[in-house]
């Protein structure tokens, strides 16, 4: 297993004498471990299982990307991480935790933006959510100004969020989940319906509110560039139901470049390796 | 700018007097018939011996004072109605055991007409303002019920999760998500409720108590004044599309019915 240290090193650069902001504390990711999860799903012959016997563990900080064929259990996988679905065997355990619940510290960022974002709340208001009835007011408004910062948005705050672009109401989301200070970021194709400008503008975005915030960061796609670009390892899905079909690293250094990362030849390696391993999955032999 | 051009731009600009235009021509060419002899229907009359009646009326201060009553109970039976309909709607479409439980109630309830209450409330309570609650409370909170229900039943699957992830109590999820999300259905149910409970009060009011508009209408009709009850009646009809206007115009305040 590859061992990565990212977050530490890359927040010396900022402006470290700046207010003591305490939730953002690099290096405080939590660690996942799935053990020989399997998750059934209502179908119209009875339960179809979806997952079976998938095993990996994520130290705490690291960035893991999931990929896999369409359909192949990369949502199911992470709703059961983030205790949306009930595993029927095995279990997931976060942070030293088993999870039964949408557990602590984790945000998650759903792959259908529009239809998690309340479009009678203005933007800041829907970034607040979360966080209401939790935090007293001032420092509320407080933290969705930051979150808002860091993703850029902080001119929108007032506004509706079906008057933004898409690339922009999926920044708002992904706002709204680092309102909570997650230790834990379960991202769900959160580029998967923008354009490839958008994307990658997003993806830069997102590598640095992940230097700065050291978070540990889980992230379904199924493009193989953004796999690579983004992660430290690779976890490949694949078979019916599905198990973890390959666990590839990223050898690459941060913070990464989208043109001179991308040219780098462990870059291509990697991205080929991950490219296989998706076509030759344990379902994909005898067809 | 062509002469059709200029017209459709002023119809779009004042919707509501574009709206009027096949109404008047009507009431124009009513009033024609009369005047020109063309038809003079028995027990009917022309619109200005209506206008001229509903002056009338209101100089003495009778149609004030019946317009106000009737408008005054139809809102408190509206009011009462709503407040029940929307909680228990609420209720109803959060918990899947509460709506097993309450189904088939409903169900028949809300096809029951209201006006079979009518002799039940006569016999019970009399006729009186009470009465008139009672009935048009009944009978108005089925709409606002049934589509507060449904409103909760669409509220889409990712809210819910959203909820969830948020880690929102459940009384947040109800406020901030649930009601806002079906707020949109529940007005339509609202509107409607507001249109029986309207057409319970009057028929109350004319078989029983006679006082408001109702029992004006009524009184013209023992009177045989045949303007007085179309006087009546065009006043009813202006004080329901008041009351639907004033709701909807309402419901522009209402950021939860925003939709993008
Ligand atoms: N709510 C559900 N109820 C029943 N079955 C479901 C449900 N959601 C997904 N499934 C089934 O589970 C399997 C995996 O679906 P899932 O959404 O996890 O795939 P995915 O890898 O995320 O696909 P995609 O790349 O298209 O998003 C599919 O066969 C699907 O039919
Ligand atoms: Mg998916």
């Amino acid at each position: 297993m590859t061992t990565v240290s990212v977050g530490n090193g890359s927040a010396s650069g900022e402006l470290a004498g700046k207010d003591g902001a305490e939730g953002s504390a690099p290096g405080s990711g939590l660690a996942v471990q799935a053990v020989s999860l399997a998750v059934d799903l209502p179908s119209k012959e009875g339960k179809r299982s979806v997952l079976r016997d998938v095993t990996f563990s994520v130290e705490p900080g690291e960035f893991v990307g999931i990929v896999g064929p369409s359909g192949s259990g990369k949502t199911t996988l992470l709703r059961a991480l983030g205790g949306l679905v009930r595993p029927s065997a095995g279990k997931v355990v976060i942070g030293g935790l088993e999870v039964s619940a949408p557990p602590d510290g984790t945000g998650i960022v759903f792959q259908n933006y529009s239809s998690v974002l309340l479009p009678w709340r203005t933007v800041g208001r829907n970034v607040s959510l979360g966080l209401e009835g939790k935090l007293p007011r001032p420092e509320i408004a407080a933290v969705v100004d930051e979150v808002l910062t860091m993703v850029g948005l902080l001119d929108y705050k007032d506004e509706y969020p079906w008057r933004l672009s898409g690339g922009m109401q999926q920044r708002v989301q992904i706002a709204r989940a680092l309102s909570l200070k997650p230790q834990l970021l379960l991202m769900d194709e959160p580029f998967g319906s923008l354009d490839a400008m958008t994307r990658e503008e997003l993806q830069d975005s997102l590598q640095t509110i992940y230097s700065n915030l050291g978070s540990t960061i889980i992230f379904v796609t199924h493009d193989i560039d953004e796999v690579v670009y983004l992660c430290d390892r690779v976890l490949v899905l694949d078979g019916t139901p599905a198990s973890v079909a390959d666990m590839i690293p990223v050898p690459l250094p941060r913070p990464r470049d989208q043109i001179y990362t991308k040219a780098d030849a462990t870059y291509q390696d990697v991205r080929r390796a991950v490219r296989v391993a998706i076509h030759s999955g344990p379902a994909r032999t005898g067809g | 700018m062509s002469r059709d051009e200029r017209w459709s731009t002023l119809l779009a600009r004042y919707p509501v007097a574009a709206g009027l235009v096949v109404t008047s021509l009507l009431v124009l060419l009513w009033q024609m018939s009369w005047s020109l002899g063309w038809a003079r229907p028995q027990s009917s009359s022309p619109p200005s011996g209506i206008v001229a009646e509903i002056a009338d009326l209101a100089r003495n201060g009778a149609l004030l004072q019946q317009g106000a009553r009737t408008i005054g109970v139809t809102v408190a039976s509206w009011t009462f109605a709503v407040s029940i309909g929307l909680c228990l709607g609420l209720l109803v479409g959060m918990s899947r055991t509460v709506r097993r439980f309450t189904f088939s109630s409903i169900e028949f309830m809300r096809c029951l007409p209201g006006i079979t209450f009518v002799p039940i409330i006569l016999l019970i309570v009399g006729f009186s303002v009470k009465g008139e609650l009672i009935l048009g409370t009944i009978g108005s909170i089925w709409p606002v019920l049934i589509f507060t229900i449904a409103g909760v039943r669409s509220v889409p699957h990712s809210y819910w999760e959203m909820a969830r992830s948020l880690q929102m109590s459940r009384r947040d999820t109800l406020v901030k998500v649930v009601a806002p999300a079906s707020a949109a259905s529940a007005f339509v149910g609202m509107r409607i409720s507001l249109g029986v409970s309207m057409l319970l009060v009057i028929i109350m009011e004319m078989v029983g108590t006679s006082a408001g508009l109702g029992g004006g209408l009524v009184f013209e009709k023992g009177a045989v004044n045949v303007e007085g009850m179309f006087a009546y009646l065009f006043v009813i009809g202006g004080s329901a599309v008041a009351l639907n206007m004033a709701l909807q115009a309402a419901g522009k305040h209402v950021p939860w019915l925003l939709r993008g």
